[in-house]
């Protein structure tokens, strides 16, 4: 009896937790069913995008990306956007590298267009703009086709967001103080150091062991202007004379003093603290460099030492927004990924962050003194422009040179025995 | 014994063998392949070998031997300061009898700062134009100083990371003091062992083991150190001359895009921290009474 008892009792407990089963089941089927039949457009699908950008968190442009992610979120509830964005230090592109290299990419990134890039593309990381426009033909067809930049495959794979330019800052109070001329050829440029190392201020704010590259640069267009600074030397050799006479500069500079004491190990945020607080009067740096009195500092072309009032300035286009091919392989991806990529390439999100828009913009009203000058810079610069050298020598032998700096300026080093090891490791 | 079967022990380890051979056994001797291959920028083409000519250039790299030598400074450095000072702050510690969880925290404090904060700040101290050394230099009227000259720089980063990571080390030693069995520290006083004596006759020969651990830590984070010289002086600023091997295989891989030449190094680092700690080990084993 016992046995009948229990055997009703547990056929009882297993009917009641298989009713209790198969009611669940269809609940969430008519829950999630009733929106679908009362609205009059079909549900989007919902996709999650990972995006990356290199507004670091001290670049202006970056609070208006974020009211760009935050509008494009609004208006498409069904895209999620995990959104990284940081500087873009050696660090970072290690980082980003690594990523790539264990599969763990962005689906959308925007990212170097120069030489950083060249090794993913080849591995064929992300997806060209013509593949891209075979399926969505309008796409970003409000950018001039000259902003994009031609990868080595001969394909256009970034969609350009600004430009920039590298300059020669100068706090103008301190020329004025001192009564010297704004430097425009190389005599007014020496005479302005002597003046300033004879009354304790610090000529040019620069860091041999942070960022030596703006002074490689600059004073390669200096030595050679823009010509000689396009060579892309292809044999030992073939290194333009002009290359040894820029790099002959940094030990007449340092023998006058143009530097300061700790050039030799400073860090590029404690120098331009040097310029910020009137101590150094000189800084080359880019455009997203922000004086901290940005009406007196003005943005001009390093002097050339062959010319008076050179025009030509480091500058171009060398970032833009990539889609992955791994996010392009998830077609249900692709609509969002366009979307994306649209939104942060409007004339007006593009003409907010930049003077220098690979796409017409709304006239810049209302920019401080260096901004204004930094644009009129660029523009005056015309066809005198050039990606910087390191967007064609990358890597080792650009490690090698810009590791050189300090030495050379010693007079430890001499300049042809260091560019011809650079180039040696550049060919090999 | 806890489980009589030995099956259920095997099952209980298997998933963190099964971890570290995928996370770290297999990336070493993926890294040792990685070395004789040509490999230009992370997960570039594996496609010219090139066996051991990076061993050979090992050889020839200047920055490698400047980096080693530094490395092998910067070892000695941290065994006799980081282990001896936080060896002695534990003896003064444990004698104390008011204020040791006081002073247990404040030397432990460092620890937990992050390297970056700690780099970043102590550059505001080197800064020769208006950082803080400099500043009470002024005070007493003497000439600003580079401290992160050719001839200073060096020993100007080892101090932060020495000063870092000593609490680290004090408490260890704390703990292995406070388990030594009271008794025999009664026994000895009974004796007449007192002070000094105490400590060198019954503290330091119980503390051997601790010690020895200490020394191995130590041998195995000097070359492994990273993070703090190079937020001080960035690529072993000024001329290279302040690499560790640590920041020359970053540099070489990251920044260079020499990968396999990289993962050279690399492998160079995890020999020598087995070396080193082995031969460490043969002279601070425990003698057989």
């Amino acid at each position: 009896m016992k046995k009948i008892l229990a055997l009703i009792l547990a056929m009882s407990l297993a009917f009641t937790l298989f009713v209790g089963c198969g009611a669940q089941d269809p609940a969430p089927t008519t829950d999630s069913t009733a929106p679908t039949t009362d609205s009059t457009e079909p549900e989007a699908e919902e996709v999650s995008l990972k995006t990356v950008s290199m507004f670091g968190a001290t670049d202006p442009a970056l609070e208006k990306y974020n009211v760009v992610l935050e509008e494009f979120k609004a208006a498409n509830p069904h895209i999620e956007v995990v959104d990284e964005s940081s500087a873009s230090d050696e660090t970072w592109k290690a980082k980003i590298k690594a990523d790539f290299a264990v599969g763990n990419e962005p689906d959308v990134i925007l990212y170097f267009t120069d030489a950083n890039s060249h090794e993913l593309i080849s591995q064929g990381k992300f997806v060209d703009v013509e593949t891209i426009r075979a399926e969505f033909p309008e796409f970003v067809d409000h950018i001039s086709d000259h902003s994009f930049t031609t990868a080595p495959d001969g394909k256009q794979y970034a969609v350009s967001t600004r430009g920039f330019y590298e300059a020669l800052f100068c706090n103008t109070d301190l020329f004025e103080k001192y009564d010297l001329e704004l430097p425009t050829n190389w005599d007014s440029l020496l005479k302005a150091v002597e003046v300033f190392v004879a009354n304790d201020i610090v000529p040019f704010a620069a860091s041999f062991s942070d960022v030596p590259h703006y002074m490689i640069e600059h004073l390669i267009i200096a030595a050679g202007g823009i010509e000689g600074h396009k060579a892309v030397p292809t044999s030992v050799d073939d290194i333009p004379a002009s290359w040894v006479t820029a790099m002959e500069q940094f030990e007449v500079l340092y023998n006058m003093g143009a530097f300061p004491v700790d050039v030799n190990a400073t860090t590029n945020p404690l120098v331009n603290e040097l310029f910020n607080t009137k101590q150094a009067a000189m800084v080359v740096d880019g455009s997203w460099f922000v004086p901290t009195d940005a009406e007196t500092a003005v943005a001009m072309p390093f002097p050339s030492m062959t010319e008076d009032n050179s025009k030509a300035v480091v500058g171009g286009f060398t970032s833009g927004w990539y889609i992955t091919e791994k996010a392009w392989a998830d077609e249900s991806k692709r609509q969002a990924l366009v979307d994306f990529v649209e939104a942060v390439s409007t004339p007006e999100f593009l003409g907010s962050i930049t003077t220098v828009a690979p796409c017409d913009i709304p006239a810049p009203t209302g920019l401080s003194n260096v901004a204004q000058t930094g644009y009129e810079t660029f523009v005056g610069a015309g066809a005198d422009l050039d990606l910087p050298v390191d967007s064609r020598i990358s890597g080792e032998p650009w490690v090698l040179w810009t590791g050189s700096i300090s030495s050379l300026a010693e007079g430890e080093l001499d300049a042809t025995e260091m560019l011809n090891e650079v180039i040696t490791e550049f060919l090999n | 014994m806890l489980y009589k079967k030995k099956n259920v022990l095997l099952i209980l380890m298997g998933p963190t063998l099964l971890i570290m051979i995928i996370f770290m056994y297999y990336p070493f001797f993926v890294n040792i392949f990685d070395s004789m291959y040509d490999i230009n920028g992370l997960g570039g083409a594996k496609d010219t070998f090139i066996g051991l000519a990076n061993y050979k250039k090992l050889f020839q790299d200047e920055h490698m031997l400047t980096a080693l030598k530094n490395t092998f400074v910067l070892m000695f450095c941290i065994v006799l300061f980081q282990v001896g000072i936080g060896l002695v702050l534990a003896l003064m510690v444990d004698s104390i009898k008011k204020g040791q969880k006081f002073f247990k925290t404040v030397y432990f404090f460092p620890i937990v700062i992050s390297a970056t904060a700690i780099g970043l700040m102590v550059n505001l101290f080197y800064s020769y134009y208006g950082g803080m050394f400099n500043q009470i230099l002024a005070v007493f009227g003497k000439d600003s100083i580079n401290w992160k000259s050719d001839e200073l720089a060096l020993i100007m980063i080892i101090l932060p990371i020495i000063w870092s990571y000593v609490g680290f080390y004090f408490v260890l030693l704390v703990t292995g003091i406070n388990n030594i069995s009271a008794d025999i520290f009664e026994s000895a006083e009974l004796d007449g062992a007192t002070g000094l004596k105490k400590i060198w006759y019954i503290t330091l020969p119980l503390l051997r083991n601790v010690i020895a651990t200490c020394v191995t830590l130590a041998i195995t984070g000097s070359l492994k150190t990273f993070d703090l010289p190079w937020i001080i002086a960035p690529r072993g600023a000024p001329k290279g001359l302040t690499h560790f091997a640590g920041t020359y295989m970053y540099e070489t891989t990251f920044i260079a895009d020499n990968v396999d030449y990289g993962a050279t190094i690399a492998l160079v680092i995890v020999v020598l921290g087995v070396a080193v700690s082995q031969i460490a080990n043969i002279f601070l084993k425990e003698k057989e009474m």
